[in-house]
C-alpha cells in the first residue's frame, strides 16, 4: 500500500513526486508512456514566464510568480539548463500599447520584478532584429528559458533517489474506491494507495471521471512550432512575444537553452492529447506571424517541426482541489500555460493540499537535493582532457552536431530512470537535437542502448511503445 | 605537435588532399577522421560506378576508398581515426579528442577542411504530419541495412530520386521490402538513367516526378504517406493526393557540414533524401558516384 500514487509524470507529476519525496512516505508515480516528460512537457515554448499574464488574484498568478522563483534555485541544484534572458511583449499599434500597459499593471500586482514599458526605439536598441513596425513593448527581465524535459527528468530522478518510485508504461485504466484507499488498475498491474494525485495533463478530466468526478473538462488545444538551426540561435537574445489574444500568448520568437531558435506556436482546438501532428496551415500561420516581430527569421534553417497540446479547460484558472467526488483524490487539472513556470509551486501546493486532506507528513532526515550531470561540451579544455583520461568513453563523440560523447550517453542510461529509446537519450543528453536530427547518431545511440541494456537491436524503440525501428534482419544479417 | 598540413575529414576529398599535399612536398601531414576507418561516405556506397574517371575502372565505394588508402600507405601521412575535432582556433590549432590519446591540441601551418556534407532531414523541408518512427535519412537506412544487417522497413517510399535513393530502392527490394514509390519534387530525376532503369524499372517501382510528400500519418510508426503532385512553383496541387500504406520512408538531402570553428570553407552540395517507407528528395543531388570526387573538388586550404 502506497501513501500516495501520482497519475502522470510530466512536469506536474514530477514536481509533486519531488516535493513528496522530502517526507517519510511511500510514493509512486504511474506514467502511461515509456518515459517521463513525454506528454505536453516535452513540446511547449519552454519559457519560464515572468508572470504578468494571469489575472491578479488567480492561482495561476500566484503559482506562476512563485514557481519561477523556485525554479531558479532548483535548476541550479539539479543541473537543469536555464537562462534568465528576459522577455518582450511587442505592440504594433496604439491599441496594443494599451494591452502592454494593462500587462504592466497586472505584472506589478502579481509581484513581477523589474517590469518596464519601452518605446519602439528602446526595444530595437536592445534587440536590433525586431521589426521597425514595433511602437513599444513590455520588458520583463525575470523571464527565463529552460529545458522543460530536462527539468522534469531532473525532478523525477531526484524523487527516485529519495525513495519515490516511478513506474513507466503503467497507464491507469480504471480506479476503484475502497474504504480509505484507492485501487488503481494499471497496464503494469494493480496499485493501491491511500491518496491519489491526478497529474494526467490533457487527460486529467478522463482520470477524474474514473472516480466519478466531472467538475471540469479539458479542451485540448494544439500549438505548432519550428525549431531552427543554431545558425539562427542568436537572431534574438530575449523572448519576443506579441500581444496576447483570446487564443493564447501569440507567436513568439526566442532562443532555446540549447542555442537554437524556437518559433511558434499557433492555437487550434483539437480532439485529444495525441493530436500532436503538424499541419501545413498551422505552420504557415506561425511563419507569417513570426516575421511580423522579427522579419529576418530564415526558415531555410528549420531543422524540425513539432506540436504540443495545451490542457486548456472550461475553467478560467488551474484546477487544484480535492475532488468533490472522492475524498483523498487531488486534481491538478487544466494545467495550461504557464504550467511549466508554475510547476515547482504546484508541487508544493499539492503537498499542502494532501496535508489538509489528512496525510501526515514527517520530513526525512536526509534528503538528496543535488544532481550532477556531465555536459562535455561545456567543460574547459583542461577538464575535457582530464575526463577523457579518466574514462575514454568521453573521448568518443557520438552526436557530432551537438558534441555529445559516448560517456554522457552511458551515464544517462545508468541514471535512476532508465531511458529505453533513442528519443529518451535525446531528452537526456541532447544527442540527435542538432541539425542532422539524429540522421548520423541515431544508429549509434541505438547500438549503445542495445549494448548497455543488453537488449537485441530490434527491441530498442525510437520513442513511444510501438515506435519500432527495425523490421527484420537482412539476408546476410540472419 | 606541429604539422605542415592538418586535414580534417578522411573521405574522398581529404584522402585526395593528403595524397596531393604529400606529392607536392609537404612533410608532416595528418588526417583526422571521426570514423573508425577512412573513406567517409564511400564506405556506405556499396554499389559500383566509382573511379570510372580517375582510375578508369568501375569500383564500389569501399574499393574506391581502398585505392586512395593504398596510395596513402606509401606516404608518411599520419592518420588519426575515431578522432573528433572540437574546435579550430584562429591560430590554426586543431583541438581534437579520441579515446586513446585523449584531448590534443595540434598546430598546423595549413588546415584543410574536408568534412563532406550532411543530409538534410525532414525538418529541414517542413513536411506536415505526425512524427512517428520509420523516417530515415538515406545515410541512416544505409547504415542499418549495409552495416548492421538489419532492415528498417517492409513497405517503403523514397523521397528523392538521386542515385543513392535509387540504389537503396533496389537494395531494399532485394532484401524483401516492397518499395512502393520513388517520389521526386523536380520534373526530372537527378539520378543516372542507368540507375533508373536498373534500380526502378527492372523492379516495377514507380517514379513520381513533380511530386512531393505532403503528409505523414501514424502515431508510433509510419502508416501512411500522402504524396501530391506539385505545380511549376513546386506547390502541392490540391486534389492530386495519392496515399501509400507503408511503414518507412526515407529521404536524402545534403547540405555542407560546418566545421567546429567559424572558418568554414565548404563546397555546397546537393540534396536528396529518402525514407524507409516513403522517401523523398529534391534539389541538387549528391555528387554522382561516377565522378572522381576527390580530385575535382580539392579541399580548399585554410589560411
Ligand atoms: C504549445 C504550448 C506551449 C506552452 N508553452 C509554455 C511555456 O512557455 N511556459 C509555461 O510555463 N508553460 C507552457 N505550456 C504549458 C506547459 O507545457 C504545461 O502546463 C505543462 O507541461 C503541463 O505538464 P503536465 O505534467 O500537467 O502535463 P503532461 O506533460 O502532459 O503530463 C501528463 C502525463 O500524464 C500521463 N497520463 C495521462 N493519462 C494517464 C493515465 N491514465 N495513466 C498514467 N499516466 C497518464 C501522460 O502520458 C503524460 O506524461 C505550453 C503548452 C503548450 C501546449
Amino acid at each position: 500500500m502506497y501513501d500516495v500514487a501520482i497519475i502522470g509524470c510530466g512536469i506536474i507529476g514530477a514536481a509533486t513526486a519531488y516535493e513528496l519525496s522530502r517526507y517519510d512516505l511511500a510514493v509512486v508515480a504511474l506514467e502511461a508512456q515509456n518515459d517521463v516528460a513525454d506528454g505536453t512537457t516535452k513540446a511547449n515554448s519552454a519559457i519560464l514566464h515572468a508572470g504578468y499574464d494571469p489575472e491578479p488574484g488567480t492561482k495561476m498568478a500566484r503559482l506562476n510568480v512563485e514557481g519561477v522563483r523556485l525554479a531558479k534555485d532548483l535548476c541550479e541544484k539539479l543541473s537543469v539548463e536555464r537562462k534568465e534572458i528576459g522577455s518582450f511583449v511587442l505592440a504594433f499599434t496604439d491599441e496594443e500599447m494599451k494591452t502592454v500597459h494593462t500587462l504592466f499593471d497586472r505584472g506589478n500586482q502579481n509581484g513581477v520584478p523589474g517590469l518596464k514599458v519601452l518605446t519602439g526605439d528602446e526595444v530595437r536598441a536592445m534587440e536590433p532584429a525586431i521589426s521597425t513596425e514595433v511602437v513599444g513593448a513590455l520588458y520583463a527581465p525575470s523571464a527565463a528559458i529552460v529545458s522543460p524535459w530536462e527539468f522534469c527528468i531532473a525532478l523525477a530522478e531526484t524523487a527516485v533517489r529519495n525513495g519515490a518510485e516511478v513506474r513507466l508504461s503503467a497507464r491507469v485504466e480504471s480506479i476503484e474506491k475502497k474504504d480509505g484507499s484507492f485501487l488503481l488498475h494499471t497496464a503494469a498491474g494493480d496499485v493501491e494507495a491511500k491518496y491519489v494525485v491526478n497529474a494526467a495533463g490533457v487527460d486529467a478530466d478522463k482520470v477524474h471521471a474514473m472516480v466519478g468526478g466531472h467538475t471540469f473538462r479539458t479542451l485540448p488545444n494544439r500549438g505548432e512550432y519550428f525549431l531552427l538551426d543554431k545558425a539562427q540561435g542568436e537572431l534574438v537574445n530575449k523572448v519576443v512575444f506579441q500581444c496576447p489574444n483570446k487564443d493564447g500568448k501569440g507567436v513568439l520568437v526566442a532562443p532555446t537553452v540549447h542555442g537554437n531558435l524556437i518559433v511558434g506556436p499557433n492555437a487550434e482546438g483539437v480532439e485529444t492529447a495525441e493530436d500532436v501532428n503538424n499541419t501545413a496551415a498551422g505552420l504557415a500561420f506561425v511563419r507569417k506571424m513570426s516575421v511580423k516581430s522579427v522579419p529576418s527569421v530564415n526558415f531555410r534553417d528549420s531543422i524540425r517541426n513539432f506540436a504540443g497540446v495545451r490542457a486548456n479547460s472550461d475553467q478560467p484558472d488551474f484546477i487544484i482541489e480535492e475532488s468533490p467526488a472522492a475524498k483523498g483524490f487531488i486534481n491538478l487539472g487544466g494545467i495550461k500555460s504557464p504550467g511549466l513556470s508554475s510547476a515547482p509551486a504546484i508541487g508544493v501546493e499539492a503537498v499542502e493540499l494532501l496535508r489538509s486532506c489528512g496525510l501526515s507528513l514527517r520530513k526525512k532526515e536526509t534528503f538528496i537535493d543535488t544532481r550532477k550531470r556531465t555536459v562535455f561540451r561545456h567543460l574547459s579544455p583542461e577538464d575535457k582532457a582530464k575526463l577523457v583520461k579518466e574514462n575514454p568513453l568521453y573521448g568518443r563523440v557520438i552526436c557530432r552536431c551537438e558534441t555529445v560523447t559516448e560517456g554522457e550517453i552511458v551515464e544517462a542510461i545508468h541514471r535512476p530512470i532508465v531511458p529505453r529509446s533513442i528519443d529518451a537519450i535525446k531528452r537526456r543528453c541532447n544527442a540527435g537535437m542538432g541539425r542532422c536530427q539524429g540522421g548520423f547518431c541515431g544508429p549509434r545511440v541505438h547500438e549503445i542502448l542495445s549494448r548497455e541494456l543488453d537488449l537485441p537491436l530490434d527491441r530498442i524503440l525510437m520513442d513511444e511503445e510501438g515506435s519500432y525501428i527495425l523490421t527484420q534482419p537482412t539476408k546476410e544479417g540472419k | 605537435m606541429k604539422y605542415d598540413v592538418i586535414i580534417i575529414g578522411g573521405g574522398p576529398a581529404g584522402l585526395a588532399a593528403a595524397c596531393s599535399a604529400s606529392e607536392n612536398g609537404a612533410k608532416k601531414i595528418v588526417i583526422i577522421e571521426r570514423d573508425k576507418e577512412l573513406g567517409g561516405i564511400l564506405n556506405q556506397c556499396i554499389h559500383n560506378g566509382f573511379g570510372l574517371h580517375y582510375f578508369k575502372e568501375e569500383l564500389t565505394g569501399p574499393e574506391y576508398a581502398g585505392r586512395f588508402v593504398e596510395m596513402l600507405r606509401k606516404t608518411d601521412v599520419e592518420v588519426k581515426l575515431d578522432t573528433m575535432v572540437l574546435e579550430v582556433s584562429p591560430d590554426k590549432t586543431v583541438h581534437c579528442i579520441n579515446t586513446k590519446e585523449g584531448y590534443q591540441a595540434l598546430e598546423g601551418k595549413a588546415v584543410v577542411l574536408s568534412m563532406g556534407c550532411r543530409e538534410r532531414t525532414r525538418g529541414a523541408i517542413a513536411i506536415p504530419g505526425d512524427r512517428p518512427a520509420g523516417i530515415f535519412t538515406a545515410g541512416a537506412a544505409q547504415r542499418y541495412v549495409n552495416m548492421e544487417g538489419w532492415m528498417c522497413g517492409k513497405r517503403v517510399v523514397i523521397l528523392g530520386s538521386g542515385d543513392i535513393g535509387l540504389i537503396m530502392a533496389r537494395r531494399m527490394t532485394l532484401e524483401g521490402a516492397k518499395v512502393l514509390a520513388c517520389v521526386e519534387l523536380c520534373p526530372y530525376s537527378n539520378g543516372l538513367n542507368r540507375n533508373i532503369v536498373q534500380c526502378l524499372n527492372d523492379y516495377d517501382i514507380p517514379l513520381y516526378l513533380s511530386h512531393t510528400i505532403t503528409d505523414i500519418q501514424g502515431k508510433e510508426r509510419v502508416e501512411k504517406v500522402v504524396v501530391s503532385k506539385v505545380d511549376e512553383n513546386r506547390a502541392p496541387i490540391p486534389g492530386s493526393e495519392i496515399v501509400f500504406d507503408c511503414d518507412t520512408w526515407s529521404s536524402r538531402i545534403w547540405r555542407p557540414a560546418s566545421p567546429a570553428s567559424s572558418a568554414a570553407a565548404t563546397w555546397s552540395t546537393s540534396t536528396t533524401w529518402w525514407t524507409s517507407s516513403p522517401r523523398k528528395a529534391c534539389g541538387p543531388e549528391p555528387p554522382p558516384p561516377s565522378t572522381p570526387p576527390a580530385r575535382k573538388r580539392e579541399a580548399p586550404s585554410w589560411r
